[in-house]
Order: C-alpha cells, then structure tokens, then sequence
C-alpha cells in the first residue's frame, strides 16, 4: 500500500520538524521575547509581536538552516515584525524612530550566555535580599492584588511599599550590574 | 549633570515609558539619549532585562509552588503549541498592579531625589555628642553623593530601624548611617580597607577612609598591599592632623587611626573608646592626647568629668571581635557544562592555556556530544563533557590543555569545607590546582573507553574571595602515527561543609557526587 507508507512517511517528517522546531523554539523563547521587547518597550506590543513571530518562524521554518544560529534567524524575523508593527500602529503609539530601533537591534545582545549570566546573577542578588524583601518583590509581581490591597495586607501605607519595591529594584540593578563587573573584571 | 543624575533621569524615564505614561516630550528626551549614548543604551537593555528577568522568576516561582502542592492534579494531554504565549502573564501588564508599580518607580525615583537632596545637604551637620563633644566629622565637602563603598556581606542582620535593610552589593555612600540590632555587616571601601560591624552598633560612613562608631564594635583591616605603599587616601583631609593614616574610625571619645593592616574599635553605652590592635599600629587620639599602640596592644579612652581623659592600656583581646565575614550561603560551583546542552559555550569553564600549541588563544569550553560506547555518559544536571568546540575536535597530540573554573566565597572559608568530585578524561589529568596549590590525582590510564569516573577531593588551599580550580589535559596517547586526536574533559563537583564531628583520618575516601553524599549544599 504505497499510498498509506506515503502518508506515514509525511506525518513521520511533519512530527520530526515539529520537534525539532520546539525544541529550537523553547530554548530561544526567553531571548526573543527579550529581544522584541527591547524593540517595543511596550508590554502588550511586544506580546503581539512576539506571538506573530513565532507564527511566522513555524511557517518559515523549512528555511532555517539545520545547525545554523536559530535565535539569530528568529531575530531577524522578529525584526522585520517590529517593523510591520510600527508602521500598522502608525501615531497611535510613542515607539522609537527609525535609526534608533536599527542601533538598538543591532546592538542587543540576547545571547544564551549573557542573558543566563544575568539571571544566574539575579538570581543570586535576590537570594541575598532579606526574607522580608524577597516576599514583597514576590507577592508585587504575583499580580494578584494591587499595592493598595498588597499596603494593606501588610499593614503599611502603599508609599511605604512603593519606596521598599523601588529600593529593592535598584538594589537588585545594582547588585547585578556589580556581579557582571566582577566577572569581566576576572576574565 | 553628573553620570548618576543622567542614570537616574534615564531611569525614571524608562519607568514611564514602560508603564505606557511617557508624554511625548519625555519619549523624545528619551529617544535623544539614547541616540546619543552607548553607555545609556547598554543601562536601557540592562533595566528591561532586570524586568524581564523578575517577572520570570516570580513565574518560577509560582509554577514551582504548584508543584509542590500536594493535591492531585488532573493529567492532561500537553496542550496544542499554538497560540505561542510569551515568557510573562499578560493580565499583569496594564493591569492594577502594574500600574501601581509604576507609580511607584516614579514616585520612588522622587524620592531618591530627595533623599540625595538630602545628603548633598549635611555638610554642615556636626556630630556633638552628648555631653563629650571631644570629636567632631571636620568639614569636608559633601556636595554631591558619593559612594564611599560597597556591602559586601552580611550575616543574620536585624535592623535597629526597620527601615535600614540593605544586601550584598548595594552601595554605601557618604552618609549613610547603619544601625544594628544583632548580626554582622562588612563595608569594603574603595581604597579596599573592609570593615566588620557587629550588632549591637550604630555606625556613619563618613568619608571615604573612614567613619563615626556611636556604639558598638567594629574591626577595620586594610590590606598589606595599601598599608606597604602608604599612599594618603584621596578625601581624606579630616583627620589630616595624624600621619598619613588609611583608614580612621572616629567614636565620641576618640579617633582611632590605622597606620597599617588590622583593628578593633569598641565603644560602650557610655561613649568610651577601647581600641585593640590585632596587626600592624594605630595611633588613638583623645582631646591633645595621642597613644599609638602595636600588634597586642590595646588602650581604653575614658571621659572623666574632673579629670578629662583617661587613657588605660592593656592587651588586645584577640577572640573578642568578628575579625572576618564567614562566608554565606551555597557555594555554588559547577560540573563542567553543567546545565548545558551540547554545543554551547560552557559559561563557568574555560581553556586557559594550551602548553605546547603556540597557536591556541583562551577561550571558553564548548560542551561537546560524545560517542556513548566510548566516553562516560553525560549528565547533563551534573556535568557534561567539554572541549574546545563540539563534536569532539581532533586537537594536536602532546598537548596540555589548561581548564579552569572559578568558585567565589564571600567571606573566610567555612571549616569542614570539601570540594567533593569526579573527573573523567579523554586523555590524562596530569594535574589538579586549586589556587595554584597541586591536588591529589587518583591514578588513571591514557587509553580509550573513557567510561570511568575517577573521584577526586580538595580540603584546603581555599581562599576567600575568588577560587580557581584547574585541571591540566594532556592530549594524544602513544602511538607515533596519530598527530590529531580527541580531546575532553568531564567533571562531576560539589562544595560540601562537613559537620564538625565527620572524622578525617586517612582511611576517609571521598564520596563522589554520583555516590549521592548529599551532606552539603550547592
């Protein structure tokens, strides 16, 4: 039955590049993201993009290069969504002009490393945060509540919050930042 | 405008813009300096990352918690991969939160100003203490803020104001005052000098080579290094009557200054000074008064209403201060290619040298994929096989290939502390240094399969600060014919502290990581 092998052998290739594909894709998710939204700071922009790049590379995907960089590839691709995106949204939205979201792009760096880097170093700065602060920061990006009901639930003025959630940020940047100074500094 | 008020600027402005409430005069404000700057651009990839990277791990987090839970959760097929969704909850974005964070970066930016304002603006703030008076900050200029130095550690802290909370990297400017309840904090200067505070205390950072102790006990060290040059302290004018110190701690009765390596100062409830000096000399200086004591010695400055100052000496007591941050912590140190999948840079080994190839240039390893009948299986959550690239490279023969990894603590080495390994190698270990100091190398042969795990042990030789662990590669086996041949290392490490009673005589064999010793933490 030539017919049945046929379709088998389809659905066997379909299958394998659809691995192949999400196994690409999961391990970029986090760096394209990050290098959209870098592009559009804008939260709900750079979801919208984001979803129609990764609609895009599925539909591209037979001309990805196997073995080639696939985050490289998907930024390209994302950036000329940035683009489509700018010019749909017109002057309804403040973005960046035209030579900066160029330099920005060419200058972001959403490398596996450096961006692992960051997070392993993050991670370690909030570890060493205090119990007390490492619940604030958790339970203000849980979105659960506002920082009213958060002010509240503590039993503290939501200015007394909003001063510790910044004083944490900019502990947290700085503590980072610092981290990533020690190791260039070492190597 | 200074570097910090464009940082702080640029800051706020990229809180608006990311909570969607820039006006447009502030979009292109922000669009000019960005043009305009490298190093702003380089700040505006690292804040949204910091964004990015905090929403992520609140997502952890969460997703971890609901593992963890412990009722049954209903098996599910794994849903369809489309829609993509992104890294972050979208119902947080423009939603009441954040919002409210927003408001709260702008309004915290707001008071940082003010709270710089406020610095900028005590420099005719004296220190009169109570009924004594006999020391006084001097006048130097404090016009702007400045950062006189980082904290570097901090153990078990308790805050006398529950306000005063800080952590490991955070700055400490000229100011700033830390009140102690209990535990231990260091401040590493500048100029390198570290300082161990002890709770209960109160202390000011003062000046870039100095500070006020109101109560409390401190230990101030400078490193040889400082100490053998002598150099005068830039901002370090108001304690310029003593001779050339590098570090002074002023309390209400006296001011201790260093002239070289390591002190203890001690101030009571009643303001009096005992200072003890551990290394090197300090010179304590009382009213008109002036003592300078050695290594062993200490001297305690009393105030005497009819007498006016009351200098005893002594012996420093040696057992009495923290002379040393304990290190905090996990000590995480990583197997090689740990976490990695293969084919990609190893972020914490590297090719340091290759002995013999004039051609090789440093470089990071590459976790490699490997041939399972020949070479150790990797694991990727312990270790992962590495080499200069992947698929096994074919490398010259006689080679030694230097790979390192760096471990950091960040205070004194705790005792009991073992790094606890295995290795396996395509061809040889011919050494092992940690610091630079040799380790035993358990014996092992040149020749293909590379299947054994050999384990291997380090109890000394560490350091505070940052570690460095080597292992030197010999590539190539005997045979003459062969002038290219694979090359690879794999290893398995953890840090563990032993308990204090885990006997240590000789017949003791270390546990490998794959053994399962799980006594320590990673």
């Amino acid at each position: 039955m030539a017919f049945d092998s046929e379709n088998q052998r389809r659905r066997a290739d379909d299958l394998r590049r659809y691995e192949q594909f999400v196994g690409l894709f999961a391990q970029t998710h986090d760096n394209l993201f990050a290098y959209v939204f870098s592009l559009l700071p804008r939260w709900s922009d750079a979801e919208d993009v984001f979803q129609q790049t990764s609609l895009i590379l599925w539909r591209k995907f037979a001309e990805f290069q196997p073995g080639s960089d696939f985050l490289a590839w998907a930024c390209r691709v994302a950036f000329f969504e940035v683009q489509n995106f700018r010019r749909a949204a017109g002057r309804q939205r403040l973005t960046f002009n035209n030579e900066l979201i160029e330099r920005l792009a060419a200058e972001r760096d959403v490398g596996p490393q450096r961006v692992s880097l960051r997070r392993e170093f993050l991670l370690e700065c909030i570890e060493r945060l205090s119990e007390k602060q490492r619940e604030l920061l958790g339970r203000a990006y849980q979105g659960e509540g506002s920082i009213r009901q958060l002010a509240e639930q503590l039993k503290r003025s939501p200015q007394t919050i909003y001063n510790r959630l910044n004083q944490i940020r900019h502990l947290l940047f700085e503590c980072v930042e610092d981290a990533m100074r020690r190791r260039r500094t070492e190597q | 405008m200074t570097r910090l008020q464009s940082q702080n600027e640029l800051i706020e402005l990229l809180d608006a813009m990311l909570g969607g409430e820039i006006d447009p005069s502030d979009h292109r404000r922000l669009q000019e300096i960005l043009a305009a700057d490298p190093a702003a651009r380089r700040l505006y990839f690292d804040y949204l990352d910091l964004h990015l990277q905090l929403r992520l791990w609140q997502k952890a987090k969460a997703a971890a918690a609901s593992v963890n839970e412990p009722e049954i959760r209903d098996i599910s097929p794994p849903p369809p991969l489309f829609p993509f969704t992104s890294p972050l909850p979208s119902s947080f974005v423009g939603g009441p939160v954040f919002s409210y964070m927003v408001a709260a970066a702008l309004l915290c930016v707001m008071l940082l100003g003010a709270w710089a304002y406020k610095i900028s603006n005590v420099r005719d703030q004296r220190y009169v203490d109570k009924g004594r008076g006999s020391t006084t900050s001097g006048s130097w200029d404090r016009s702007e803020f400045v950062v006189a130095g980082r904290i570097t550690g901090l153990k078990d802290c308790r805050w006398s104001d529950s306000d005063a909370g800080t952590c490991v990297g955070a700055s400490a400017p000229l100011g700033r005052e830390y009140a102690l309840a209990s535990g231990l904090m260091e401040i590493t200067y500048a100029s390198g000098a570290k300082v161990v505070l002890e709770g209960p205390c109160a202390y000011k950072v003062e000046s870039s080579a100095g500070g006020y102790l109101a109560r409390g006990k401190l230990t101030a060290r400078i490193s040889h290094r400082l100490s053998a040059v002598g150099g005068q302290q830039s901002g370090f004018s108001p304690l310029s009557s003593l001779p050339a110190p590098l570090f002074a701690v002023r309390t209400p009765t006296a001011i201790v200054a260093d002239l070289g390596t390591e002190f203890g100062v001690e101030v009571d409830e009643n303001g009096d000074t005992t200072s003890h000096v551990f290394e090197g000399k300090v010179a304590v200086k009382a009213g008109t008064r002036e003592v300078r004591l050695a290594a062993g010695e200490s001297a305690r400055i009393e105030y005497d209403a009819e007498k006016g100052v009351v200098v005893g000496r002594g012996t420093a007591a040696f057992d009495k201060f923290t002379r040393r941050m304990p290190h905090q912590g996990p000590i995480k140190v990583y197997g090689t290619g740990q976490h990695c999948d293969c084919g990609v840079p190893d972020p914490n080994w590297y090719i340091a040298s290759a002995l013999n190839d004039p051609n090789f240039k440093p470089q990071h390893a590459v976790t490699t994929a490997v041939w399972s009948k020949a070479y150790l299986k990797s694991r990727p959550e312990r270790a992962v096989w590495i080499s200069t690239g992947n698929m096994l490279p074919r490398l010259p023969d006689g080679v030694v290939y230097t790979f390192r990894t760096r471990f950091q603590l960040n205070g004194s080495p705790p005792r009991g502390l073992e790094l606890r390994g295995a290795f396996a190698v395509d061809n040889h270990v011919a050494a092992i240094r940690l610091n630079g100091n040799q380790v035993a190398v358990p014996e092992h042969g040149y020749d293909s399969p590379f299947l054994d795990s050999h384990p291997f042990s380090v109890t000394d030789g560490f350091v505070e600060g940052t570690n460095v662990l080597e292992f030197d590669v010999s590539n190539g086996i005997s045979s003459k014919e062969m002038k290219q041949s694979w090359m690879a290392l794999y290893v398995e490490i953890e840090a563990i502290v032993r308990p204090e009673t885990e006997p240590q005589d000789a017949s003791h064999k270390p546990k490998t990581p794959s053994d399962g010793g799980k006594e320590g933490a990673r």
